[in-house]
């Protein structure tokens, strides 16, 4: 592999390869990175490893489906849509299934091999009521405009754009607001934060809201960005988790940090090597970025002993 | 002890009742000189989901009508057979096809299996599940070259053409449009049917003196695929030649569109991206001016009166590998009557039989007669809906003709001319 890589890209390599590869990992990074928010938000309070989490996103994918072309109302109607149906999932989630498992005393190995059940049960009933066809958002997937010496296309401009409005938004949320400081004390220590007089309910129902919202709003973006197959979501899982530990586990803004790093250096890989090979391109610099920081970029080292 | 003892008794009841029955069955399949078959449980192995779905009903459909066709001219003919089909979903997935093997093999216990359809799907399918079982395997359309070279105790057998034809056919025909010296592009999805496609191509390409600027190849799940369209798109070629499925061009066609740098009326493609409701699934744009080239069944003996029976008992556009599919099943049948049995192992020895030059020549158009004959144990050379088939001793095809076709207006607009090729495998 390696020096066939080298000849290609010192042969290949130019400077609006480069641009628009950028341009192209932004985008599939937002992705990533508002899908691995979500994701850490639910570990780091409720230490849930939720493999459900990329089904949530194709259910929102869905939703939005249902509203956008099936009942032909604009996109942003579906984004709303999407994005309360799958918060209503998680609240459904955690009264039905995950405090009754908390109260019951189930460790991080029963909750997560039930979030995996929870997972296959929803991605066949997806696959029972809208079938295993590909389907589209209406967008126009085919329109771009041309800047300097690259190429966005609309899609890539609403992805980045929602996402990078959903992201300023969770991030002042979790360092301006009491609600966000509140889920901040209860991630780093739950009984710390509930002795000191924080509401834990409340802040666990606000965590719902937010991890099932965004990944709502995942879902849809994804959904515009590729197409929507029950599958969409799980695929995504993979990258996802990669993000999450690429940026630091439980650290929200090591999520985003992840996803943007990861979708980066796939699309970047292309200029070098076969692109059929730049998700594992992904992975690589996930296992090397963790020999250096092995607790990822964000991470703070951790005490031991 | 006596617990012991009682359990070691209700076995060797067990084991008596079941040696009974099997040998009931050696019985029945004794039988064999007057061609009495019984039931003939055929598994289909289609796409219903997946990258290929648009495939799966319209093939499933096809497997109908040939059980149909057979069960019907048996009881004209007096023949005893009645071929039942079990149909599972593959999810164009190679996993998930040696799954639903399984289940066919295993649980409903099926004498023989129709498809699966994708190579990448056929070639795991036989090597870890129906070879070892014994029982024999057609593709209607699994067409990567390695499918002949699977370790198949004659038990695998296509009646799609391998690859190793329609590359060529297509480097061929595409010469003829924008000259044998010009530089494309290409790519395709990275399984067996796309690489080795391309790789097919670009012998026959090179060969002919011409050039491959980039080539691509991209993986079919990734769930963006705009830096690999902006590197197909590149460096301004005379055609572009790409490899995929209805389902993951839904993603690559839009891509291209999107670089500004590519054109899809100089784009020429194969057999995977001829769909009748792609231009309407991708978007008409994406489509538009395509051109590709497929195996065709337009001067296949019992063509024209496969397309008739199409169009009066199933109503819907035709599909690419429908006739195929068909042809499987009215094949097995005969090679079972031939037999005597539906034993798979007895069916595999005797479709080259049926299906090989010499003895008679019948369509389907003449199943009641042709099934009388195979009976009465007289030679026959069943002449397909989709080609004359003839399999060669790697269960190959030994010919093939493939026409050309495009999207125009949102349509799909199939050419008369046909590109006949001799000897493959």
């Amino acid at each position: 592999m390696a020096p066939r890589a080298v000849r290609v890209g010192s042969a290949r390599f130019r400077m609006d390869d480069l641009l628009q590869t950028t341009i192209n990992g932004i985008a599939s990074g937002s992705i990533y990175a508002l899908g691995a928010i979500g994701l850490s938000l639910v570990y780091a309070i409720l230490k849930l490893v939720n493999f459900a989490h990329g089904d949530f996103m194709t259910l929102g994918g869905y939703v939005a489906f249902a509203v956008n072309v099936s009942l032909g109302m604009p996109l942003v109607v579906a984004i709303a849509a999407a994005v309360v149906a799958v918060a209503v999932l998680g609240l459904v989630t955690e009264e039905l299934i995950w405090r009754p498992m908390r109260k019951r005393g189930a460790g991080l190995m029963q909750m997560l091999l039930l979030s995996i059940g929870l997972a296959f049960v929803l991605r066949n009933l997806i696959l029972l009521t809208w079938t295993g066809e590909s389907r589209k958002l209406n967008v126009d997937d085919t329109a771009s405009y041309g800047i300097g010496i690259g190429r966005v296309s609309l899609l890539q401009i609403l992805v980045i754009g929602i996402a990078a409005a959903a992201l300023v938004g969770v991030g002042l949320l979790l360092t301006r607001t009491y609600v966000g400081k509140s889920m901040r004390a209860l991630s780093d220590s739950f009984d710390l934060a509930e002795v000191s007089g924080i509401d834990t309910k409340r802040v666990v129902t606000y965590t719902w809201i937010l991890g099932g919202g965004l990944a709502g709003l995942a879902g849809v973006l994804a959904a515009v960005f590729t197409t929507l197959t029950p599958n969409m979501g799980w695929t995504l899982l993979l990258g996802i988790f990669a993000a999450i530990i690429l940026g630091g586990i439980g650290n929200p803004f090591g999520a985003l940090v992840g996803g943007l790093a990861l979708g980066l250096v796939q699309e970047w890989s292309t200029n070098f090597v076969e692109p059929t090979y730049k998700e594992a391109i992904g992975f690589a610099v996930l296992i090397l970025a963790l020999l250096f920081r092995p607790n990822g970029l964000l991470g703070h080292a951790t005490r031991t002993g | 002890m006596t617990k012991r003892r009682r359990l070691m008794a209700l076995l060797s009841v067990a084991v008596a009742i079941g040696a009974g029955a099997a040998a009931c069955g050696g019985d029945d399949d004794k039988s064999s000189s007057s061609g009495k078959v019984g039931e003939l449980k055929v598994g289909v192995l289609v796409p219903l989901t997946g990258d290929l779905a648009p495939f799966g009903g319209p093939n499933a459909k096809a497997a109908q009508l040939g059980a149909d066709a057979v069960n019907e001219a048996a009881k004209k003919a007096g023949v005893d057979i009645n071929v039942k089909l079990v149909t599972e979903d593959t999810k164009t997935d190679p996993q998930g096809s040696q799954e639903a093997a399984t289940k066919l093999v295993e649980s409903d216990k099926v004498n023989v299996i129709a498809g699966p359809m994708a190579s990448s799907e056929t070639i795991p399918t036989a090597e870890n599940v129906t070879v070892d079982a014994g029982v024999p395997l057609i593709s209607p359309s699994a067409t990567a070259p390695d499918v002949t070279n699977i370790e198949d105790d004659g038990l695998v057998f296509r009646t799609a053409p391998s690859d190793a034809l329609q590359g060529k056919v297509l480097a061929q025909v595409l010469g003829d449009k924008i000259g044998k010296d010009a530089t494309v592009n290409i790519g395709g999805r990275n399984d067996a049917y796309g690489n080795a496609l391309l790789e097919q191509f670009t012998q026959a390409w090179e060969a002919g003196g011409g050039k491959v600027g980039v080539k691509v190849t991209y993986n079919p799940e990734a769930s963006s695929l705009d830096s690999e369209a902006n590197k197909l798109a590149g460096g301004n070629p005379a055609a572009w030649v790409v490899v995929d499925f209805p389902e993951s061009w839904q993603k690559m066609g839009p891509a291209l569109l999107r670089t500004g740098k590519w054109d899809p009326a100089k784009t020429w493609t194969v057999d995977g991206l001829r769909s009748p409701d792609l231009p309407k699934k991708s978007g008409v744009k994406v489509t538009e001016g395509m051109n590709g080239t497929v195996p065709t069944s337009l001067d296949a003996p019992a063509g024209k009166a496969f397309d008739a029976l199409w169009k009066e008992k199933v109503k819907t556009d035709r599909q690419t590998y429908d006739a195929q599919e068909f042809d499987a099943v009215v094949l097995y049948s005969l090679a079972a009557v031939k037999a005597g049995s539906n034993n798979g192992a007895d069916i595999a020895k005797a479709l080259t039989d049926v299906s090989a030059p010499g003895g008679t020549k019948y369509t389907f158009e003449q199943l009641p007669e042709a099934l009388k004959a195979v009976a009465a144990g007289e030679d026959i050379d069943y002449e397909g809906a989709s080609g004359p088939i003839d399999f060669d001793a790697n269960g190959d095809p030994a010919s093939a003709s493939y026409g050309t076709w495009q999207y125009k207006g949102g349509k799909l607009v199939d050419s008369t001319a046909v590109f006949p090729v001799k000897g493959a495998g």
